[in-house]
């Protein structure tokens, strides 16, 4: 079992959906993925990761960690290193990938606006439908935004925006892979990377990156 | 929006109090330190403009009940509020002084309002009508407000609409449960006496998609909710069940759903009703509510703001967490039996922002601290 720790309540759901149909994207060999993912406070301090990781060596049966968190104002590259070299000094039975959204789960959707145009948000409960605008688009640099929330919620109806808590889910289920491979967001790269790491060092304690 | 509010010796709140409101303000404080008082002041408003100042008084049992307590002479109330939004910028301030005859008169009561330039204001004093607009001089009488009065002038109206849709919210779960006899008035009633009638007019997709996405995201499976009419009365219906393949759908009445579900179904039909209000407040929207739920009240909360002012009270550190922004915070505390109300303390907002520690951490250790100012007004 491939265990997510993530930071925000939205994310649970829409990051082990997002995990789930991009391992099978990536013909990754079959690993159950849980769902949805665990909220962990504090993964962007050094005590809450370990407590985080702690907890998950506690289960039963774990083929790998996926860590997925935002940081708007850092990027990965000044972050990362110094995490994985405390996530290494862990010395767990099972590999571990460490994944920041830069700047957040958000930025995912920016690419894919346009496929969101003119869509219906379909609900887990309820029949009702929230209708995206048919001119939702987004050009720019998707990375370079602080606040890809309040660009999405541009294209809601008026009076309305966009809410984590039970928007993000079904947002993340319109999104298209090959439009983030397309225009080669870095933070998607990284993601497919991470977990091409948890399927091929299986057994392994390496942490990546 | 109502940038700062001025008062004296309403209920608890001390003398020459400033309250800095922002699109969301966030009062934190004690039990009994008065939060509820600071924002009872917001319905005190809109109850003058809707029932006018004796029947908002007798709401709340009379002007002494309103008025800090004094041991000596009777202390003045004095309200004074600022509103600056788009379409509409002026203050409305008024002060009520004791009388033996009348057991309270207005003392001072003016009104500004600025309208694509155009500034209309009246200031009346010891009941007599000092300055004004041409073509208007009300009678004045010593207990009663003029500017309710004059709702019909158009110069006045847009100010007098904007406090008279301000409400503050603290839901009742036993007053969803009841039947409710339909009542057509807006907004919704503050314990949600009238919860039923608010869905049943307003339309549908303005409030069921996400309503049921969010119950549903609460309970795991409410999938939809029904309004019916039995003879005279209104009732609500939730239909649970189908999140399973083996399951069918059944319909409970609201009586027979938790309280928690009720509260929160009646705090968002207060955010998703239209028109929106000028001004909403909940007061400790965490109450019976699972911790997990709270991230979800605020998402609505965040949707709210752009359509709303919005003012929440709370002990909640969940919530302070999913809030994160420190600036929004207004810290009510109380010494001498006197309520103050400050932005918190700069040390701990700046932990905040440095990411030492979240808000609710602070609220769990040491308590969230005011700032010590000494703000005051002529």
């Amino acid at each position: 079992m491939i265990y997510i720790l993530v930071e925000g309540h939205g994310d649970t759901g829409a990051v082990s959906n997002l995990v789930n149909r991009l391992w099978l994207d990536l013909q990754l060999p079959f690993i159950p993925i849980h769902s949805p993912g665990l909220r962990w406070k504090n993964l962007h301090k050094l005590e809450g990761l370990k407590k985080g990781v702690e907890y998950i060596r506690t289960k039963q049966n774990v083929s790998g960690l996926l860590i997925v968190r935002d940081d708007e104002d850092n990027c990965p590259v000044n972050v990362v290193p110094d995490v994985s070299v405390n996530l290494r000094a862990l010395n767990t039975p099972f590999p571990i990938a460490y994944h920041i959204m830069y700047r957040e789960f958000e930025t995912l959707f920016l690419p894919c606006l346009n496929v969101f145009a003119g869509q219906e948000i379909k609900y887990d409960f309820g029949a009702g439908k929230i209708l995206i605008s048919r001119d939702a688009n987004f050009i720019g640099d998707f990375e370079g935004n602080r606040d890809a929330k309040g660009i999405v919620s541009r294209f809601y109806p008026q009076g309305k925006s966009y809410k984590p808590n039970v928007d993000q889910l079904p947002l993340t289920r319109l999104i298209d892979f090959e439009i983030l491979r397309r225009v080669q967001l870095p933070c998607f790269g990284t993601l497919e990377r991470c977990l091409r790491h948890l399927a091929n060092n299986q057994g392994k304690s390496n942490v990546y990156p | 929006m109502i940038t700062r509010i001025k008062v004296s010796n309403y209920r608890s709140i001390g003398p020459n109090t400033v309250i800095n409101l922002g699109r969301l303000t966030v009062f934190v404080g004690q039990n009994g330190s008065g939060k509820s008082n600071v924002v009872d002041l917001i319905r005190f408003i809109s109850d003058i403009m809707r029932i006018g100042l004796e029947g908002a008084l007798n709401k709340r049992h009379g002007i002494k009940a309103v008025r800090r307590w004094s041991s000596g002479k009777p202390l003045n109330v004095y309200i004074h509020i600022d509103i600056n939004s788009k379409d509409i910028s002026g203050f409305y301030e008024f002060e009520i002084a004791s009388d033996r005859k009348h057991d309270y008169i207005i003392k001072d009561e003016k009104a500004s309002i600025t309208i694509n330039g155009v500034q209309n204001s009246f200031i009346i004093r010891n009941q007599k009508w000092i300055n004004g607009p041409e073509g208007l001089k009300p009678n004045t009488t010593p207990t009663s407000l003029v500017l309710p009065l004059i709702s019909g002038d158009k110069r006045f109206k847009p100010l007098v609409d904007f406090l008279k849709n301000m409400d503050v919210y603290n839901i009742y779960p036993d007053n969803l449960r009841k039947p409710q006899i339909y009542d057509p008035v807006k907004p919704m009633e503050e314990h949600g006496y009238n919860w039923v009638s608010i869905l049943k007019d307003q339309p549908e997709e303005s409030w069921k998609p996400e309503l049921i996405a969010a119950l549903g995201k609460l309970t795991s499976d409410i999938d939809d909710i029904e309004i019916k009419q039995l003879s005279g009365y209104l009732i609500s219906k939730f239909k649970h069940g189908t999140s399973g393949k083996s399951r069918k759908a059944k319909w409970f009445e609201s009586a027979q759903e938790s309280d928690g579900t009720l509260r929160i179904a009646g705090i968002l039909t207060a955010m998703l009703q239209q028109p929106y209000l000028s001004v909403i407040g909940i007061e400790e929207p965490e109450l019976t509510i699972h911790p997990g739920a709270i991230p979800l009240i605020i998402d609505f909360i965040n949707q709210t703001k752009w359509n709303s002012q919005v003012l929440i009270t709370t002990h909640s550190p969940e919530l302070l967490d999913s809030i994160r922004d420190g600036e929004v915070i207004r810290v009510v505390d109380r010494l001498d039996s006197i309520t103050k109300v400050n932005p918190m303390a700069f040390d701990q907002l700046e932990a905040v922002k440095k990411g030492l520690l979240t808000l609710g951490e602070i609220h769990r250790s040491e308590g969230i601290k005011p700032k010590q100012l000494s703000i005051s007004f002529e």
